[in-house]
């Protein structure tokens, strides 16, 4: 029986997610720690490598929780899109021209696989079929891409994509943007206000679409395909756009993470390391915006912290894994942005109970 | 040249039968419980390690095969009992848990035996070159190639002639009509999640000679296997057995060019066949 309250619990959680209003305080509020986040801590802790990691993995994941949490497709393709995107911004700057406008180019073909990865197993994965079965297509077409692309980066490319070695010498010469003005790329202090104002722009854009009435589509196509369809809604059209959507800002995040760490390797084009994007989703809670992100922080600095102790990482990661699908299936961020109002709300309680004011609804 | 061909050919049967016994039990899983069961590959790892050790124990092949699909049996109902029972009709999810079971088990597995590579049991009476006419066959492959077909043959006669088969062809069907007849379920699941993980776990020792013994080698074959599976149509056995073997003949040829060119090339067939024939070769018969 456990099974069924599962699920009706999980329903209710669902319901109050599509039925909630944000209002415009919280969501000010809750901006204004983001970019505080993003543009201010890098440059106060020590641990500034880390902090810029979760920035550019938090809009990674945000992107992909579009297609994951809100539309309900699992891709494990979206390595390749981030991979595309910094491999071809990276060896376009070391091989033909030392500007910024290679970081567009590399943005632009990583949306492209994007779109096309998600046109081929969105195609298959059809209303008509069974959900399971439309999971099961559009997992392994994307790690049929990534298994595509890995080859094509590991033998054709391999002069230019330094093969097993990853992109090296990248940050070693300024990009040019426009006259003398350039990016030093060993200077922290440039890449971080880069990548701060690109990611914390990009997440902005993302949460308005979520919360626009397409958003709301989204979450309607996961929770039943065939229904929207039966509006009147061409859910192929929607989600192949959610799809590439979310592939572009994976691309965004690639050519962030280049820009930053100054090195990619083939290894993100493995279908392992977009699944760790669905364990990071999963455990900060896939119904909502900024979910990803909470998870994204908890994930890194575990990593952080338990890879310094033991080897075993990846069976800490399946431990916390199973028990969040078991117990927590809402995941840790929404717990967390509700706990300011749960409190709130003792507190009232209490004040109530000790005489003070009449009970507020 | 012919020499090359035909041991090519051989060496990709073997392959494609122990992918096609893997994928039945992938398949079994999807048909009847709709979860895309990725701890299979573990539990092949699992399987073939057992054997390993039991091996060098007891240094007897027999007795390491029976081992290694009893405790991988065993490993598979713990799973199914205790962590994917939950999540039956949520697709995400028992994606989600059996992926997060994987990652654990292959974990473990490094742990107890350590990261690098082992060498794979074989049993001396079988470490001879056979000839077949003029072309040298190990007769390692051939004996893989035997009790795999008897594997399967067993398989078939258990699903079409049995009881419980029936149940099984009847829960594939129509789920809670079985349930109306008072037949209890979930037992049928348990068993077939068991039966499933026994078989993967015969692979594990039969083909770790043929695939290798590292942690990872699940990871490496269940990749392969979901072609397998998918190409045969979600959920069908027979269409695994024909799939099996080609895509094995197909890896073994292009392999002889480069190791990641084979990867990219089945992925590409399986593309092409999943965007002309949907649901694979059989679709969603059994």
């Amino acid at each position: 029986m456990s099974g069924q309250d599962f699920g009706i619990e999980r329903h209710r959680d669902v319901e109050e997610t599509i039925l909630k209003k944000q209002s415009k305080l919280q969501f000010g509020a809750g901006y204004a720690i983001l970019a505080f986040i993003f543009l201010v801590l890098p440059f106060l802790t020590t641990y500034d490598v880390l902090v810029e990691d979760i920035i550019v993995w938090s809009l990674f994941t945000i992107g992909f929780n579009l297609a994951f949490g809100f539309t309900g497709m699992v891709s494990l393709g979206h390595g390749v899109f981030f991979g595309v995107s910094a491999f071809t911004a990276g060896i376009l700057s070391l091989f033909w021209n030392r500007s910024v406008v290679t970081l567009p180019i590399g943005i632009a073909l990583g949306t492209l696989t994007g779109a096309v990865v998600g046109y081929v197993s969105l195609k298959r994965a059809r209303v008509d079929v069974h959900k399971a079965l439309r999971i099961a297509y559009l997992v392994l077409i994307s790690i049929a891409a990534s298994y595509v692309t890995m080859y094509i980066f590991l033998n054709p490319l391999a002069k230019y994509s330094g093969a097993e070695m990853g992109l090296l010498g990248f940050p070693d010469h300024p990009l040019h943007v426009v006259g003398n003005l350039q990016v030093n790329l060993k200077s922290h202090h440039q890449t971080y206000a880069i990548v701060g104002v690109v990611a914390l722009l990009t997440i902005a854009w993302l949460r308005r679409i979520a919360s626009s009435p397409a958003g709301m589509i989204m979450r309607a196509i996961r929770e039943n395909e065939v229904r929207v369809g039966f509006l009147g809604y061409n859910t192929f059209r929607f989600k192949l756009l959610v799809y590439t959507i979310s592939g572009f800002v994976a691309s965004i995040a690639g050519s962030l993470y280049l820009l930053r760490s100054g090195f990619i390797s083939v290894d993100v084009f493995d279908f392992s390391f977009t699944s760790e994007l669905v364990v990071i989703c999963l455990l900060g809670g896939r119904n909502s915006f900024f979910g990803p992100m909470v998870g994204t922080a908890i994930f890194l600095i575990l990593k952080d912290v338990i890879s310094s102790y033991t080897s075993s990482w990846a069976l800490f990661l399946a431990v916390v894994l199973i028990l969040s699908v078991l117990y927590l299936p809402g995941g840790i961020g929404p717990m967390l942005f509700s706990a300011p109002k749960v409190l709130i709300r003792v507190w009232r309680r209490n004040r109530f109970l000790a005489g003070e004011v009449p009970p507020s609804k | 040249m012919h020499v090359l061909i035909i041991t090519q050919l051989i060496s990709g049967l073997t392959s494609g039968v122990l992918l096609t016994l893997i994928a039945i039990g992938i398949a079994l899983t999807f048909g009847l419980l709709k979860v895309v069961n990725l701890s299979h590959a573990s539990i092949y790892t699992l399987g073939a390690y057992i054997g390993f050790t039991t091996f060098k124990v007891c240094g007897n092949f027999w007795v390491a095969l029976v081992l290694g699909a009893v405790i991988a049996g065993v490993v598979g109902v713990i799973f199914e009992r205790f962590c994917i029972r939950k999540v039956y009709e949520y697709p995400v999810l028992g994606f989600l848990i059996t992926f997060a079971l994987m990652l654990g088990l292959t974990q473990t597995i490094r742990l107890i035996w350590g990261p690098g590579n082992k060498l794979a049991p074989q049993p001396a009476y079988l470490m001879k070159v056979v000839y077949l006419g003029f072309v040298p066959i190990s007769s390692y492959r051939l004996f893989a190639i035997l009790v795999g077909i008897v594997i399967m043959v067993g398989m078939w006669f258990f699903i079409r002639k049995t009881n419980i088969g029936l149940i099984i062809r009847a829960s594939l069907d129509n789920k809670d009509m079985v349930n109306t007849f008072g037949i209890n379920s979930s037992l049928i699941f348990t068993f077939v999640f068991g039966l499933g993980s026994a078989i993967a776990g015969v692979c594990g020792v039969l083909g770790s000679p043929i695939f290798g013994l590292y942690p990872d080698v699940g990871g490496q074959m269940l990749v392969i296997c979901f072609v397998v599976v998918v190409m045969g149509g979600l959920g069908s056995i027979r269409g695994a057995m024909l799939a099996g073997p080609i895509i094995g003949v197909v890896i073994s040829f292009t392999a002889l060019i480069s190791a990641g060119f084979s990867n990219a090339i089945i992925f590409i067939l399986m593309a092409v066949i999943l965007l002309t024939r949907p649901m694979g070769f059989f679709g969603d018969k059994l």
